[in-house]
């Protein structure tokens, strides 16, 4: 019997395993392959590549266009994070307190920017802008980001709230705390991982967003996105490749922040090892 | 002692507009008593307390705190302490932060706080522990705290919402008395909330019996155990035999019933009831005698269906009247023992001993 299993479990993991590492090859190589061309000697997107070197890095850094975007970039998603967070959270905390019928209508409604295709907000909102003067300002670009941002922060502060106990806010009522002190003294600290979570989320979306971006930024408001799609159409240089490298240690940093603040919280919320002394 | 430091005066809650959870509650508290409001879940105690500390509004009537009316004055602003159930300790604050939360809120100045906090502290014997995390904390410590933070800006009424029910029996006993003897030895006035006869009874100065949202009954324990005034209290407060009839005459403060076998009972009547009136008879089993009594009225013959043995005491399972669970207690374990299932017991009683209450929620 043991046997039979044995033979029959063999194949079976092999086949597992093969296929995982596959999918897992499917998924990295375009990034993967992004790598050595960024590190290019030559002067074309193609591989093999003639030798490494940096110079496409230093033509990163040392172009006014990438230099501009990589500002905007920053810019737009720091802005767009705080103020996505800001409307995001409150919202959260709003529907999680408040007494009333439709809340998860109301969740459904704020959530439509993630639902809907971006190109269908991104073109909405460009003929909105034109008629308020908008477009083609870094101002216009934050709004619209941050309308895409917002449901993110919303639903991972709703998600932390669920574990937050509302007799924390009664007892700090009984204890003599209007309700901005709570919030600040209370709430914001024990929901401080969700809200990271969401202003990291917010902030992503903002730096990687291209559609909008077309739409809405004009020559002097482009994104780093926005700046290879014009590099690929324009020239076709191996600086983009330099850029997406960038972008991609960016993202590694933030899932890295993220996943540090997320087991902080797990670290401090469970008990320490030294047990309580009996009564 | 008795001026009112609370007053209710015909507060109604209604959460849908329709069944109301409190009715047109009358209500005096005492300065510095402790009062408890005892009832089974959803008699509306607990809604009363929550509307007292600004959780919830009355739909109707005044709830005034010192001649002030707390209609729509915040939660932050009443100056009431509380206990909760769970605690509800800040978890990412340590115990003394904890305790210096409400000192900062009421505006008590850096210099001051942690010789108050200390002193909070050692009145709960835990002076040890205040660079701990709640989280590290048993049970019935963190209620400590709970308690010290509650009382720690002296406020001069504190609420507590079944503040021991998660803890087990024997530190909730330990604990009771420890919150009456702070209630003494600070003089705060307490309303505490508790679905638990006995802990109302330990702790109590008055207990305000609720049920289906209106108190049955307010009282010292003593009174409500001696004296109910119906058979709600009755029955909710300690044991009792209960014993359905009618009324046949009066004589003053005695009346006879006939229970339903034809057989009849001296009894005390608490209230005026008309002739032929349904009534419940209400004898605590520690009442009952076994054997012959020295008086003469109210003795009876009982069929034996049960000995009960509990140590210092047994307890005769009867049939008698129309129930097979009229209870009799005896310290005389030893002839208890001797008994056997249905055996005939005499019992008998003093009419003082026997309560003719009107039947509930008819009083």
């Amino acid at each position: 019997m043991s046997t039979a299993t044995a033979t029959e479990r063999g194949p079976a993991r092999w086949m597992l395993r093969t296929t995982t590492i596959l999918i897992l090859i499917f998924l990295m190589a375009p990034i993967i392959v992004v790598f050595p061309l960024s590190f290019s000697s030559g002067e074309l997107l193609t591989l093999p590549t003639p030798g490494y070197s940096w110079r496409w890095y230093d033509d990163f850094f040392n172009s006014s266009k990438w230099l501009l975007a990589t500002r905007n970039s920053f810019i737009v998603g720091i802005a767009t994070a705080i103020i996505a967070t800001s409307i995001g959270t409150l919202a959260a905390l709003g529907i999680f307190l408040g007494k009333f019928r439709g809340k998860a209508l109301l969740v459904a409604l704020m959530s439509t920017p993630m639902v809907v295709p971006v190109v269908v907000t991104a073109a909405a909102v460009y003929f909105a802008f034109s008629l308020v003067g908008l477009n083609n300002s870094l101002a216009g670009l934050i709004i619209a980001h941050t309308v895409l941002s917002v449901p993110y922060v919303l639903i991972t502060v709703l998600a932390t709230l669920q574990t937050f106990d509302r007799n924390l806010l009664k007892a700090a009522a009984t204890l003599g705390a209007p309700p901005h002190i709570a919030f600040f003294r209370i709430v914001l600290p024990l929901i401080a991982p969700g809200v990271a979570t969401g202003a990291l989320f917010a902030f992503a979306t903002s730096f990687d967003e291209l559609v909008v971006a077309l739409f809405v930024a004009g020559p002097e408001q482009f994104t780093l996105p926005r700046q290879m799609y014009a590099g690929l159409r324009e020239f076709l240089s191996p600086t983009i490749a330099a850029a997406a490298v960038l972008l991609i240690v960016c993202s590694l940093v933030l899932l890295a922040v993220n996943e540090t603040i997320r087991t902080r919280a797990v670290a401090r919320s469970a008990p320490r090892a030294d047990p309580a002394e009996p009564n | 002692m008795t001026d009112a430091i609370v007053t209710f005066d015909k507060v109604t809650k209604s959460y849908d507009g329709t069944t109301q959870v409190v009715k047109s509650l009358d209500l005096e508290l005492r300065r510095g008593e402790f009062l408890t409001l005892l009832g089974p879940s959803g008699s509306g105690k607990t809604t009363t307390l929550m509307m007292l500390a600004g959780f919830e509004e009355p739909s109707s009537g005044v709830i005034t705190l010192d001649g002030r009316r707390l209609n729509n004055v915040p939660a932050h602003r009443r100056g009431i302490g509380m206990v909760f159930q769970n605690y509800a300790l800040f978890p990412h604050l340590t115990v003394a932060e904890n305790l210096a939360f409400p000192l900062q809120m009421h505006g008590k100045s850096k210099s001051e706080i942690p010789g108050l906090v200390k002193r909070a502290l050692d009145m709960v014997q835990l002076g040890h522990l205040g660079d701990r995390k709640p989280v590290q904390l048993s049970g019935g410590q963190q209620q400590r705290v709970a308690v010290a933070r509650a009382l720690i800006y002296e406020p001069q009424l504190v609420l507590m919402d079944e503040p021991l029910g998660a803890l087990d029996k024997q530190l909730r006993e330990q604990m009771q008395l420890e919150i009456k003897h702070l209630h003494e030895k600070l003089g705060v006035t307490v309303v505490y909330v508790t679905h638990d006869q006995s802990e109302a009874l330990t702790m109590s100065d008055r207990i305000a019996v609720f049920h289906h949202g209106v108190i049955q009954q307010l009282a010292t324990p003593a009174e409500l155990y001696e004296r109910p005034t119906n058979a709600f209290v009755a029955s909710f407060i300690g044991e009792n035999n209960r014993l359905d009839g009618r009324l046949v005459s009066r004589d003053g403060e005695l009346c006879r019933v006939r229970i339903s076998e034809g057989t009849e009972v001296v009894a005390k009547a608490v209230v005026d009831l008309p002739i032929d009136a349904a009534v419940v008879l209400s004898i605590r089993p520690e009442r009952v005698m076994i054997g012959d009594g020295e008086h003469g009225m109210n003795r009876y013959h009982a069929r034996l269906e049960e000995v009960i043995y509990l140590g210092d005491h047994c307890k005769l399972r009867l049939a008698f009247g129309n129930t097979e669970s009229f209870i009799a207690k005896t310290a005389d374990t030893q002839a208890a023992g001797k008994m056997t299932r249905g055996d005939s017991v005499t019992v008998s009683w003093h009419p003082a001993s026997c309560l003719a209450l009107p039947p509930a929620d008819a009083a």
